[in-house]
């Protein structure tokens, strides 16, 4: 009988995550919620409940969001939870892919305000110093030394998920030193790269990372949706 | 990033992070105000220094309020403002007074602009 460490376990695992994640009818239908609070009402309930179960209309922005980010990293930890000893390292630590951003963009002088708030940022901050190159890269080169020995097969895939990754993380550079509004195409065209990987290759880890990877780009999707009506959307705190 | 409606789209994790460190940027500006409105209230008179920390408090209140209640409120303290240091021990010239009195009004439209 199968559990907890065992492949095929985990792969099972995943698939059926894979089956819960939100379709885009349940997107647009959450679309017409304008208001953060029936936002959040709506949510409850679907496939998006996992993440808004904890958040409440009053929060500020950062609340929604660290919040947001220790509601990952809890995911990411309970997927390699499924995974063998010597993969569970590398998973959690994809968990650190969402901050990626804030990492970058964080005020080294506000580092003790975000420290209060949010400390695996800071610790993150840590281990991918600026000036280090793209972050992306720092990221990527710290995830490789986690990974025990794998077999050429998995070392494939994973150089696959890796090449999407850096592939999308150029294009979407160019895009915005050029021109804006193309932040989500790029994420849909990686997220349909992603899916086809996952559908590829079935098995952990690379199916994990995989999983993961879409897991992040449907939380930015719902971040956006959030803050946007935290911020500009009609009678903050109330139903319309 | 105007509104959602503007933006159906959405915005990605950069945008949100830059949002997230202007909105701290933004905390970090109004402390500064603060520090330097003290220090320029302080400097004027000592009551000063006590109506700009009654001020702070009333900060609080204000963001919880409408503008027009922001504007009667910046209007009050100004006047307090004036009051206080014009009954220093320390006779003031008109336009030291008038300044004071300037700096603790625009240290609340300022709190008010950025937060």
């Amino acid at each position: 009988m199968s559990g907890p460490g065992d492949l095929s376990y985990a792969q099972a695992r995943i698939q059926s995550r894979h089956g819960q994640r939100p379709d885009e009818a349940l997107w647009a239908r959450l679309d017409a919620s304008k208001s953060l609070a029936r936002y959040l009402d709506d949510a409850a309930g679907t496939a998006l409940e996992r993440w808004t179960r904890a958040l409440d209309a009053r929060l500020s922005t950062r609340e929604l969001e660290v919040t947001l980010r220790r509601s990952f990293r809890a995911y990411a930890a309970d997927l390699a939870s499924w995974l063998p000893d010597r993969w569970r390292a590398g998973v959690s630590w994809a968990a650190s892919l969402v901050d990626l951003p804030l990492v970058e963009a964080m005020d080294a002088r506000a580092r003790a305000r975000w420290a209060e708030e949010d400390p695996d940022l800071v610790l993150l901050a840590d281990v991918l110093p600026a000036g280090d190159g793209p972050i992306l890269a720092s990221w990527t080169r710290r995830q490789r030394d986690l990974w025990p020995r794998i077999s050429s097969a998995e070392r494939v895939a994973l150089a696959e998920l890796e090449s999407l990754l850096q592939h999308h993380d150029q294009a979407a550079r160019a895009a915005a030193a050029h021109a804006e509004g193309e932040s989500w195409r790029l994420r849909r065209e990686l997220a349909v790269d992603v899916s086809r990987h996952f559908r590829r290759h079935p098995e952990p880890p690379s199916s994990a990372l995989a999983h993961l990877l879409l897991v992040a780009i449907d939380l930015e999707r719902l971040r956006s949706a959030l803050l946007t009506r935290a911020l500009f959307g009609p009678d903050r705190g109330e139903a319309s | 990033m105007a509104s959602h409606r503007q933006t159906p789209d959405g915005v990605g994790g950069d945008a949100i992070a830059r949002l997230l460190c202007a909105e701290r940027a933004a905390e970090e500006a109004v402390a500064d105000a603060r520090r330097e409105a003290d220090g320029v209230v302080a400097a004027a008179h000592a009551r000063a220094v006590a109506i700009a920390e009654r001020t702070d408090r009333r900060i609080t209140r204000i963001h919880a309020g409408s503008a027009e209640v922001t504007a009667s409120v910046i209007a009050a303290m100004r006047d307090q403002a004036r009051d206080a240091v014009s009954r220093s021990e320390r006779p003031l010239p008109p336009a030291a007074i008038e300044e004071a009195a300037d700096r603790v009004a625009d240290w609340i439209l300022g709190a008010e602009e950025v937060s």
